[in-house]
């Protein structure tokens, strides 16, 4: 199927530059790079700034892109939402940059969202998110809901047995949106509304003491309690600490986590926080030839004690593909280089091929990991390639709905009445 | 699941195995040859069927292997498909023969794969050794029992437990086997009377463990 989408894209990209509408390349090909470099994100998206600087330099010794050289353009919107649109903005009409690589929270994305689409920009998002959107300017190389939120909880079910739930997560649109459909997973498995503990804390929350407390006294009526965290940022460090002085073993009250990983665990001592999980599309554990050599040049580029992980993981993928596109396309134009984005395949760093599906996501696999006492990750559960969904199935409302840019031209298709919904995304 | 679970049981109960030529010498590798997709994959649904036939096996080297199971010092080899103890040491791993512990050479870690049971399968397996733990001559082995026992009581551990209490040497630790004791009697004693005075002992403590143990009688 993957190659019949490959040939069809191919052949779009051939007839649009057949059509005039590719023109010669005009140097050098701009990347934009909106991440947070300062404020409570800068935790998690500095590294991501970083490694985006890597791979065009890659690329550049490879000979660059269309007989140019990349020039990357870095912006800071300091964690600062509203700012993030701005930004994107200054690198859309001021430096022209040809494609934008940047976001983590989804309120960021949720601000950019309306200035790419009105100035049809291309946007690389790389982290794992809630769903529920497919906007036609934006490719989502993170996970879907399916492929991480949905299989961290079937395992908290099958394998840990857990029957009570605590969904602690930060104040914002992607930890309301998963603990929505999670509540209505768990609920449609048989965990009773009064099992399921939801609790939000705002960006930067330090004072953990009492939600901790709150959540080992879950654990009075007999119930095997687990935690599944969405906490985002540096707040993830006041938590995991009080787990810690709390003496909240993993054993005891296991913490799935999907926002955290081995960058923002390399401040932390992690002894007290063995076991607990994460559940991500790749670790830096990862025991393959292609992760070892990503490991070795980053660690090249960026010094010896730098960790990788996995939104890393999806701009290294989501670059490369971008790379292949805009050659396949003959043009780094953005309606050309989407037309060739479909079906485009790139190995991943774990083993196996990740492959762009006509809903502007990814097909990757899904890992469990428990955290080590060195701050890695041991990989205990690997999937093959799951196919991420934009709009879940476990939401009566969002069930309905498919996106297919490719055939449909519609992000968000309406399968009862088949009729398109709406052209843009919801803001 | 329930099919996943018979088809488990057939398979275990017939013990086809290739290796079962090898019986008389490594009955141990022999019986877990025979399962050796449970061992190597092992699931919270199949670990208690495979948990079973190891316990009724009485071999000798079982509680050892299952430490190191659930230690995950136990590796798969890829050339002759035979599980083996192993330790880090220096850039690879040193194999010692599952039955009689005796070396087996250094190998890197390209060759053979460390089984990793999940945390569901390691309190099954951590379960299972307690009765074997609750003697233990190491007060740190006695103290893993009794962690294993609060995470996932059942009734089979009450007897073992009681028996260990007299003989304990450490105040400490008897006093949480005697705690331990009264939150396992208070749901699983065989008489009636046994289980009210248990539950009377319980009275004014305010430990989440405590609640935790009324509450389920409650309900």
């Amino acid at each position: 199927m993957t190659h019949g989408l490959k040939i069809t894209g191919l052949a779009l990209a051939a007839t649009l530059a057949g059509a005039g509408v590719a023109t010669a390349q005009d140097c050098p090909v701009k990347v934009g790079v909106l991440h947070s470099l300062s404020g409570s994100m800068a935790i998690s998206e500095t590294t991501l700034k970083d490694v985006m600087l890597m791979l065009v330099e890659q690329q550049n010794a490879k000979g660059g892109l269309l007989g140019c050289e990349i020039e990357a353009v870095v912006v800071d919107p300091a964690s600062d939402w509203p700012l993030f649109a701005e930004k994107a903005r200054e690198l859309l009409t001021i430096n022209e940059v040809d494609v934008i690589f940047g976001n983590w929270t989804s309120v960021s994305r949720k601000s950019v969202l309306p200035v790419i689409e009105e100035l049809n920009g291309l946007l690389f998002y790389p982290v794992q998110y809630e769903g529920e959107e497919s906007s036609r300017n934006v490719f989502y190389t993170g996970a879907a809901p399916n492929q991480q939120a949905i299989p961290a909880t079937d395992y908290f079910l099958e394998e840990l047995g857990v029957e009570k739930f605590a969904l602690l997560g930060t104040d914002y649109v992607y930890p309301r949106t998963t603990n929505n459909i999670l509540e209505s997973y768990l609920i449609s498995k048989g965990i009773a509304a009064e099992d399921i503990f939801v609790n939000y804390t705002p960006f930067g929350h330090s004072d953990w003491a009492t939600i901790v407390a709150d959540v080992v006294a879950l654990g009075a009526d007999g119930k095997q309690v687990g935690v599944i965290s969405t906490i985002n940022g540096d707040a993830n460090i006041g938590f995991y600490k009080e787990l810690a002085a709390a003496g909240v073993s993993a054993d005891d009250i296991p913490v799935v986590a999907f926002s955290v990983g081995e960058e923002e665990l390399s401040g932390l001592d992690t002894s007290e926080l063995v076991g607990h999980l994460a559940a991500w599309n790749y670790f830096m554990s990862a025991d393959t030839p292609a992760n070892a050599e990503f490991i070795e040049s980053w660690k090249a580029f960026a010094g010896e004690n730098r960790v990788t992980n996995d939104p890393m993981e999806a701009h290294y993928i989501g670059f490369n593909m971008w790379v292949n596109a805009a050659t396949a396309a003959g043009s780094v134009e953005v309606d050309a280089v989407r037309a060739a984005m479909y079906g485009q395949e790139f190995p991943n760093l774990t083993g196996g091929t990740a492959f762009m599906l006509p809903n502007h996501h990814l097909a990757k696999p899904v890992l469990i990991g428990e955290i080590r006492a060195d701050g890695q990750f041991d990989i205990i559960s690997q999937t093959s390639e799951v196919e991420g969904d934009a709009w879940t199935d476990y939401l009566p409302e969002s069930a309905v709905l498919t996106s297919d840019w490719k055939d449909l031209g519609c992000g968000m298709y309406n399968t009862v009445t088949q009729t398109c919904v709406q052209l843009t995304s919801n803001y | 699941m329930l099919l996943r679970f018979i088809c488990v049981a057939l398979v275990i109960s017939l013990g086809f195995s290739p290796a079962r030529a090898q019986e008389g010498a490594t009955p141990l590798q022999t019986l877990l040859q025979a399962n050796a997709e449970a061992v190597a994959n092992p699931s919270r649904g199949t670990v208690d069927a495979l948990l079973a036939v190891l316990l009724a096996s009485d071999l000798p080297g079982v509680p050892a292997f299952l430490e190191g199971w659930r230690d995950r010092e136990i590796y798969l080899r890829a050339s002759d498909g035979l599980f083996y103890f192993g330790r880090t040491d220096g850039g690879g791993i040193a194999l010692r023969d599952i039955d009689s512990g005796a070396d087996a050479g250094q190998v890197t870690s390209a060759d053979i794969t460390e089984l990793r049971p999940n945390a569901g399968v390691r309190r099954a397996i951590g379960a299972a050794l307690v009765v074997f733990q609750l003697l233990d001559d190491d007060p740190a082995r006695r103290l893993a029992a009794l962690d294993a026992i609060a995470r996932s009581p059942s009734e089979d551990q009450l007897d073992p437990l009681r028996m260990s209490i007299a003989d304990e040497p450490d105040p400490a630790l008897q006093a949480r086997k005697i705690r331990l004791e009264r939150l396992l009697a208070a749901r699983f004693a065989p008489s009636v009377d046994e289980r009210i005075s248990a539950i009377h002992s319980l009275r004014g403590d305010l430990g989440v463990d405590a609640r935790a143990v009324l509450n389920l009688i409650l309900t």
